[in-house]
């Protein structure tokens, strides 16, 4: 088990190294000179000489891979070029409503999604089924804009049960910051929950199969207590494994659903900033992702310890 | 001879909503202390008859059967933890939860069938871990199957099935799956353990050698049915069924390859016919090397050499005797 996890936080190290290195290189590989990149379209040469000589531009290509990960690992990120803010303040500002809309989203996904694709499996080829996967077929293909604004109008314009756009801080109540987030987390979990439910049901149904079912029944197991005592662990692995990766990809993955619902995330802050060539805020950004993702990946490996002995001691899976 | 312990009459199973026919018609007793090994090919239904016991076929399966009683009590409609019997599978790598630990998988095959508390519970499951000769029961209780070595991981599955003082043990080739070595170990412990406990046990296997090993009994099944049955003596010696005769010809002929008197004999032509296909008279008709032109259409009779052995098949032991003569 210790092995297990020292094994795997070393295993993040090269990644973020490789990580580091592409965005840093990010800048280098444009074409041209990265100063008059970073200084836009309209500076003057003054401006470019003296954004090369604040970013040790004229250095060497390692020294300034040095120098910036040192900046990094102080959590300086540099400045915005557009507003002139540091990054890190813009980014740990868009960040909230971002995390806490993946938040929702993943956890109401992962309670609906879960029972219903354990129960698909359990009626598969009957009637049960196919109501639960023709549901996460309609709901995956609906585009979120569309579902987007088909809930707003129903629930915050015709019944005025729910603000029509816009995010509440945390700062400024729990239930606000809830009810602000209802409708693009329904958006939002309709797309999830299908891909979870989906995912559950095909796990349990491989697990349903197993030998080791059969002994259960054999020894005359109940249905409830098959499913709960000998198949849910079982399909803990591939279930954790979807639900960790998509809340990650949720993350960089909500640009629509905030332009839809107005809401000042992390997701427009980046496509803002592509947009307006803000090249150290899109560093910023990718950075701060890649850092989550492989943050959770590590969580979900870890997690796996919970479910399989197998891998928590180290044996071979 | 007292009643014997099960007894099945014209077992009839049929898959796919009853579609096809799988087991036609199977009749077999067994008694208390015996062990009756099922024989045949791959898809000749031993498997399947064992299921029907078990009550763990599909639910799209059709049971149809005379008599099916386990102790004079008819199995059809009894529930699973309620019926006096448990099975030991073939794969014991995959047959056990890698995610519970043996402990808690003990515990659950007693605790399903007796209302027994935790402390009688735990004290049997180290009884029943001794019986089956598992070293140290008390550390392997939290240990998880993919700690254990595959002989160890059967232990366990017989352990889980005789904790439940089983009249019938039914074994669904169990040694298929191990080592040579282990396999003599878990063929032996069978029978210490039916010793022990006077359990009657059902043994499935293809492989001779193990029914040479382990049989009181035999029944050869073929295409669903029981076309021979007898003591094992008797049917080694003395196989009244062609296809018998080939089964053991087939693995003879391997063990005695080098042998002085040179007798080859072939294996069996042919392969098992497809399960649900109609079959007027005798299913091995086709690959019999005795079949005359009414085994094709009508059913073969059966016929009784002693009080215990029989065969579906009138012609085998009088072309034979005719064969005898005429050298």
């Amino acid at each position: 088990m210790a092995r297990f996890l020292l094994w795997r936080l070393l295993s993040t190290v090269p990644v973020m190294l490789t990580v580091l290195v592409v965005i840093f290189l990010l800048l280098h590989l444009g074409p041209g000179d990265p100063a008059a990149t970073l200084a836009g379209d309209n500076a003057t040469p003054e401006q470019i000489a003296s954004i090369r000589a604040r970013l040790h531009l004229d250095q060497p290509l390692i020294v300034q891979f040095a120098i910036y990960l040192r900046q990094v690992l102080s959590f300086d990120l540099g400045v915005s070029v557009f507003s002139n803010r540091p990054v890190t303040t813009l980014i740990l500002q868009r960040a909230e409503p971002t995390l806490m809309l993946a938040t929702t989203t993943t956890l109401l996904s992962v309670i609906v999604a879960v029972p219903a694709g354990i129960y698909a499996a359990k009626r598969v080829g009957r009637f049960g089924d196919y109501v639960v996967m023709g549901l996460s077929a309609i709901a995956f293909s609906v585009p979120v804009f569309v579902l987007g604004y088909l809930l707003m109008q129903s629930f915050a314009i015709s019944l005025r049960w729910l603000p029509v756009q816009g995010y509440r801080p945390l700062s400024a109540g729990l239930m606000a910051c809830l009810t602000s987030l209802t409708l693009p987390t329904l958006a939002l979990t309709c797309l999830f929950a299908a891909l979870v439910a989906r995912i559950t049901r095909a796990t349990m149904l491989d697990v349903l199969a197993q030998d080791y079912i059969r002994t259960a029944r054999a020894k005359g197991a109940g249905r409830f207590r098959i499913l709960i005592v000998h198949a849910l662990k079982n399909i803990g692995v591939p279930v954790v494994t979807v639900v960790g990766t998509s809340f990650a990809a949720l993350l960089g993955g909500v640009v629509v659903t905030e332009s839809v619902f107005n809401i000042p995330g992390a997701g427009r802050l980046t496509v803002e900033a592509i947009l307006t060539r803000d090249y150290p805020v899109v560093q910023g950004v990718m950075l701060v992702f890649a850092v989550i993702l492989v943050g959770v990946n590590l969580l979900v490996d870890l997690s796996y310890t919970l479910f399989d002995p197998r891998i928590r001691h180290g044996g071979a899976r | 001879m007292t009643d014997p312990l099960l007894e099945v009459r014209d077992l009839r199973v049929a898959m796919n909503s009853g579609r096809t026919q799988v087991l036609r018609g199977v009749d077999f007793d067994l008694a208390e202390g015996r062990t009756l090994c099922l024989v045949g090919e791959s898809g000749s239904g031993k498997s399947v008859t064992a299921a029907a016991l078990m009550d763990l076929l599909p639910p799209h399966a059709r049971i149809d059967a005379a008599t099916m009683t386990l102790g004079g009590r008819p199995l059809a409609g009894m529930r699973r933890a309620a019926r006096d019997m448990a099975m030991i599978f073939q794969d014991p790598m995959t047959s056990l939860n890698p995610v519970l630990t043996i402990g808690y998988q003990l515990r659950e095959a007693l605790q399903l069938k007796e209302r027994v508390s935790n402390d009688v519970a735990h004290a049997r499951v180290l009884d029943v871990m001794r019986q089956v000769r598992i070293p140290d029961p008390a550390t392997r209780l939290a240990a998880y199957p993919h700690q254990l070595s595959g002989g160890m991981r059967q232990r366990v599955m017989i352990a889980m099935a005789l904790i439940r003082r089983p009249r019938l043990l039914i074994a669904d080739e169990p040694t298929t799956a191990l080592d040579v070595t282990v396999q003599a170990q878990i063929l032996w412990l069978l029978q210490e353990l039916q010793r022990e406990t006077g359990t009657a046990i059902l043994f499935i296997t293809h492989d001779l050698g193990v029914v040479a090993e382990i049989a009181h009994d035999v029944a050869v099944m073929y295409a669903g049915r029981i076309v021979e049955r007898g003591p094992v003596g008797e049917i080694f010696r003395d196989p009244a069924h062609p296809y018998t005769a080939g089964l053991m010809a087939a693995t003879l002929d391997h063990r005695t390859a080098n042998d002085a008197r040179g007798e080859r004999l072939v294996e069996l032509p042919g392969t098992v016919p497809v399960a649900g296909e109609a079959i007027p008279g005798c299913a091995f008709a086709p690959r019999c090397a005795y079949a005359v032109a009414a085994c094709a259409t009508t059913p073969p009779e059966w016929r009784s050499l002693t009080r215990a052995h029989g065969a579906a098949c009138p012609h085998f032991r009088a072309q034979q005797m005719a064969e005898g003569i005429a050298r």
